[in-house]
């Protein structure tokens, strides 16, 4: 069963118009389940709201009292490219208790895989300080959650923008694993290859960053030959996805090539993370042209419940093994080499 | 402080950043520095119109507008200087180019863009003085800062 946590009817976060960041995107997603034959699999969960004490796992208070006002001041620019509203604090809320209710409903064992359709986004939102279009990081507060009660968390961040804010929040933190594949050079500029976490969790931050042009074939390496391995040394009991569709090739905000089918293909291999049924949760990040975000979603979901949509073929030939294999000589302790410990 | 030989200035196309840009320039004509021009390159850089089409057009006429219009007083002045695009946002963006290219200070207008007139969240100025290790310079809307010549 496909746990779905999304209530767009609930959505007044609105970055205004022509802002690639709209609620439209949210019914895509939603048509994508549809287009996949999943609708009769899917449990949906009540939707919810994070209360103060889940968020400030990652969300000083101080923070959240200044974005709650500023939004009840009517909101404005936050940055060049982020934009709060009035109807953005209540929204967040429901976003990031939407991450809170998959897990929550996975733990109780209601289905097999949770898909968090919900906006804003939030692997860049930091733990003070919102940007990207992100205000509140979704997948950072359902993490934390899990960490606090004793749970190793491992976040895939496929999303083709570097989650520069998850990274932040867990740099120095040994109970969660943040890998992360992305476009590279690209907004927000973080995402090095030598960005491995800080003392307190040296190697727990793993970057695979990608050139432009990159196929679905060179990001199924980064899983197989440097995640896979840094994760069976994690031992993850929780598998958490920042779920970012724009690393599509109809994507208008940046240059990888991805398919449907790899959105699958990625989905499939990062499902044998998880060590049992019942500890995968997809949570929505970008994704800007409607029908790509559809077709991928459709794809993945269909992937992971052992669904036949694919209407994409996967893509090959693209540049970037270089990268991944410069990230596997640094996750990867080689025969007689040293890998990040 | 010894006089600043290396400025990093933000450049966003704002009224305030022109003063910035200014109070920058008669910095380093007074000093014998360096400008270095950043802008930040946000997500909405790599999306042109409400088609939301995808636009290498589109960065290149920030290039232009960054490097032509925003930066025409520095074009027109004699001190040494750079023009960065940079990605991410405006606090990262100069922060990391001050860190990389060793900038003494940091000067950037009072408010740009972005941010919310009398609430700090989303300041790039607040931020920056919060945030960096070096000498920050906020210059008001007036452009009146501290001399130069002092």
């Amino acid at each position: 069963m496909l746990l779905l946590a999304a209530s767009p009817e609930l959505d007044r976060h609105d970055a205004g118009a022509g802002h690639p960041e709209r609620r439209a995107r949210l019914d895509a997603a939603l048509a994508g389940i549809d287009d996949a034959g999943l609708r009769d699999a899917v449990v949906a969960l009540e939707p919810r709201r994070a209360s103060e004490d889940e968020l400030t796992r990652v969300h000083p208070a101080p923070y959240l009292e200044a974005l709650h006002a500023f939004c009840d001041a009517g909101g404005g620019a936050l940055d060049p490219d982020t934009v709060a509203v009035a109807g953005s604090w209540d929204t967040a809320l429901l976003a990031a208790g939407a991450a809170l209710a998959a897990v929550d409903g996975l733990a109780s064992g209601r289905g097999d895989v949770a898909f968090v359709a919900a906006r804003p986004p939030g692997h860049h939102a930091l733990s003070d300080e919102p940007m990207g279009f992100c205000l509140l990081n979704n997948v950072a507060v359902a993490a934390a959650t899990l960490a606090d009660r004793g749970e190793r968390v491992l976040i895939v961040d496929w999303d083709v923008h570097h989650g520069n804010g998850t990274q932040a929040i867990f740099w120095d933190d040994p109970r969660v694993l943040y890998v992360s594949t992305h476009q590279w050079p690209l907004y927000p500029g973080t995402g090095r290859i030598g960005e491995t976490g800080g003392p307190g969790a040296p190697g727990l931050t793993v970057n695979v960053p990608l050139p432009p042009r990159a196929t679905g074939d060179v990001l199924l390496r980064a899983i197989d030959d440097v995640m896979a391995p840094v994760v069976e040394r994690f031992a993850p009991t929780w598998v958490l996805v920042s779920a970012g569709f724009d690393a599509h090739r109809a994507d208008p905000m940046a240059g990888l090539e991805l398919t449907a089918g790899d959105f699958a293909d990625m989905a499939a291999r990062v499902q044998r993370f998880a060590p049992r049924t019942g500890r995968l949760a997809l949570i929505l990040e970008g994704g800007y042209d409607l029908d790509a975000l559809r077709l991928s979603v459709g794809a993945s979901l269909a992937a992971v419940l052992g669904g036949r949509f694919r209407p994409e073929a996967a893509s090959g030939g693209g540049p970037g093994t270089e990268a991944v294999d410069a990230a596997r000589l640094l996750h990867v302790a080689p025969p007689g080499g040293a890998g990040v410990r | 402080m010894s006089a600043p030989r290396r400025i990093v200035v933000g450049v966003d196309g704002s009224q305030d950043a022109q003063l910035a840009l200014r109070w920058a320039i008669d910095m380093a004509g007074a000093t014998g520095g360096e400008v270095v021009a950043v802008h930040a390159l946000g997500l909405l850089a790599h999306v042109a119109g409400s088609d939301l089409e995808s636009s290498q057009g589109h960065l290149d006429q920030i290039r232009a507008l960054f490097e032509g219009d925003w930066c025409a007083a520095l074009g027109a002045s004699s001190v040494t200087q750079r023009c960065l695009l940079v990605d991410g946002n405006p606090v990262t963006a100069l922060l990391g180019a001050a860190a990389e290219l060793g900038a003494d200070l940091i000067v950037v207008g009072s408010r740009g863009t972005g941010g919310f007139a009398g609430l700090q969240l989303g300041s790039t100025s607040h931020q920056l003085v919060q945030h960096s290790d070096r000498p920050v310079v906020v210059v008001p809307p007036t452009g009146r800062g501290p001399s130069p010549g002092a």
